[in-house]
């Protein structure tokens, strides 16, 4: 039997997301001056569209029977791991600590890793060798054929 | 028309169509994912080889997932689902070989006839559309957003939901009709608006690693012998031309709806077939005639899909709205006027998808054990070299590390909504088709005081409503 829900629990972490974007747009089109130059308006526009989404997700959230619809696999820690490494990737090049093919070469490595969810430290020494023959050629071609700033 | 492909053009389809058929194969992997993240790639090209390497990709991509369909039973890409039907149990019963020669032999003939549709439908139908209004092109574009919520996965107020946050996604920036800046939020890297190919890149490439990520050590269903020694033959695939001819039908018009992908159009042929054979009860204990059928109108939704692209400038499905994009990047307006202002650019097309079937055919049969060994390399290998190039790709669009900070948010928004259930393919569709739906519609209510009835009131307008009406029937009906 499928208990009846809460409105807390018709929302998806989707959801909270869309309204907030939506929330974002229609407080910022509100406060946007008129324009006189057509008949619309600078602020017409995105006004009526993010009306219209808010006003779906009202309704959404209204004519949602059970969260029948949630997610069926749950990210784990390793997941978050992956992302968080990604993410220290990205940041770690903008900040040009390290040349790109080694700050490459080391994040392709635990990314292996972490998909291959193994911790053996013979199959990290080969993969980060290969890794970072494969990353140092990357960076020779974009930098050098196609002028990437790398 | 083949006179604008050159040696080095026909080298990048030849890539394109190689790389399109192994992506396509790998399971998780896309032909969208491949061209939104070969499109950073293609920037210093020119425009026609770097177009005609995308299509070569497309047709590569929907063909490629026939091997994995039928040799492991899993689809390379949704629009090989219901070749595993057939496909598998007739490669289970030893018989690989024989399932992969009619998949193959009627991709190619679905591609071809397509192709020869696009040819045909293209140029009539952009000739009606340069007399189109400002309304009527506003009207086509919101006919081609609403059939893409209505059909796509999903229920259809998720849809709205996310089609208008691709809309909302493509207002940040200069005005289209001011020119001045509007929703930036004081952050002086929206002024240029959210760079396409990031979100793109984002949403298509990096979703898909972050899915892939998270589903990885789910167990591998069993898989067939490996398809080393056979031999491909023609003749069988050609005895059923009658299904040939209509699915390749039937698979170029479900291209040519907006939204409606490969995988309904061989799900609809199949449908048609197994109604129409003499023993629909061999359909699905692997009958040749339900391979045929699937495959030639996955291929077939390909040219279908082109037609509204080129014709009219509104893409028919996400691979198109990224085509689009390529062509938008590379100085070019999509739409009724690309056949007088870029000739060269349209021959160019239809060169590639011609070109592009052949060679998909010369490929899938000299490559097929190659490709399906290829299919079989761990993810925990494929999947870190692809995060390099999400990150070089979309770094290289401006040398700026904010363009990858919005690939990796777009990744992130895109990975929360398919887990959610809302179909990225509105999403996208609004972002591409926002600020001409915008700019048209703001241009036709200058000329009416704002008035929006005595529009509306317009035969092709009117038309429009009525194919959405249309198409909304026979949508709930196919459901």
């Amino acid at each position: 039997m499928i208990r009846p829900r809460t409105w807390l629990q018709r929302f998806a972490p989707f959801d909270v997301i869309a309204v907030l974007l939506g929330l974002a747009f229609l407080v910022t089109a509100l406060r946007t001056p008129p324009e006189a130059y057509d008949v619309i308006g600078a602020r017409g526009w995105p006004l009526a569209v993010a009306l219209g989404c808010l006003g779906l997700l009202a309704l959404r959230l209204l004519v949602a029977r059970a969260r029948d619809e949630a997610e069926t696999d749950r990210a784990g820690p390793r997941f978050w791991l992956f992302c968080s490494a990604n993410t220290l990737f990205v940041v770690i090049l903008s900040l040009k600590v390290l040349p790109f093919f080694v700050t490459a070469a080391i994040f392709s490595t635990v990314n292996h890793l972490l998909l291959a969810n193994t911790l053996s430290a013979a199959r990290a020494v080969g993969a980060l060798a290969v890794a970072t023959v494969v990353c140092f050629a990357l960076q020779a071609l974009f930098t050098g054929v196609i002028y990437v700033d790398l | 028309m083949l006179d604008v492909i050159t040696l080095h053009s026909a080298t990048l389809i030849a890539l394109g169509v190689f790389l399109g058929i192994v992506v396509g194969a790998i399971p998780g992997l896309t032909a969208t994912m491949l061209i939104a993240l070969s499109l950073p790639f293609t920037f210093t090209m020119e425009p026609i080889p770097a177009i005609s390497m995308l299509v070569g990709m497309y047709v590569g991509g929907v063909s490629g997932s026939l091997i994995t369909a039928i040799v492991l039973r899993i689809p390379g890409t949704p629009a090989s689902v219901i070749t595993t039907l057939d496909g598998f149990p007739m490669a289970a019963r030893g018989e690989v070989g024989r399932a992969l020669s009619l998949g193959i032999y009627a991709s190619f003939v679905g591609g071809i006839i397509s192709c020869g549709f696009l040819v045909l439908l293209s140029e009539p139908l952009s000739r009606a559309a340069v007399k189109f209004s400002k309304f009527d092109y506003f009207a086509l574009v919101a006919m081609a957003l609403v059939l893409i919520v209505t059909l796509s996965r999903g229920n259809m107020i998720r849809g709205l939901i996310a089609g208008g946050l691709g809309l909302l996604a493509a207002v940040p920036g200069a005005d289209p009709i001011s020119g001045s800046f509007r929703f930036t939020f004081g952050i002086q890297y929206l002024e240029n608006g959210l760079p396409m190919l990031a979100v793109l890149v984002g949403l298509f490439a990096g979703n898909q690693i972050l899915q892939e990520a998270l589903s990885m050590g789910e167990a591998k269903p069993k898989d067939t012998e490996q398809p080393q020694k056979v031999r491909f033959s023609p003749r069988e695939t050609l005895a059923h031309w009658k299904t040939l001819a209509r699915c390749s039908v039937i698979g170029t018009w479900v291209g040519v709806l907006p939204g409606v992908g490969a995988n309904v159009g061989s799900a609809l042929a199949y449908g048609v077939e197994r109604s129409m054979a003499r023993d629909p009860e061999s359909f699905g204990t692997g009958s040749p005639q339900g391979i045929v059928a699937s495959e030639t109108a996955n291929n077939a939704t390909v040219g279908g899909a082109l037609v509204p692209l080129i014709a009219l400038g509104i893409p028919g499905s996400v691979v198109d709205a990224i085509l689009l994009g390529a062509l938008v990047i590379h100085g070019l307006q999509p739409g009724p006027f690309l056949f007088r202002n870029s000739p060269d650019m349209v021959n160019a097309i239809f060169s590639a998808a011609v070109i592009g079937n052949v060679l998909m055919l010369a490929m899938m049969l000299l490559l097929t054990p190659l490709i399906s060994r290829v299919a079989r390399v761990p993810k925990s290998i494929l999947l870190p070299p692809l995060i390099l190039m999400c990150v070089i790709g979309t770094f290289s669009i401006s040398n700026s590390w904010a363009t990858v900070v919005v690939m990796l948010v777009f990744a992130a928004l895109g990975f929360a909504m398919e887990r959610a259930n809302y179909p990225l393919a509105p999403f996208v569709i609004g972002f591409v088709l926002g600020p001409i739906a915008e700019a048209n519609l703001r241009s036709a209510t200058m000329f009416t005081d704002g008035a929006i009835l005595p529009l509306v009131l317009q035969p092709i307008p009117l038309a429009v409503m009525a194919i959405i009406a249309a198409m909304l029937l026979v949508n709930r009906r196919l459901a």
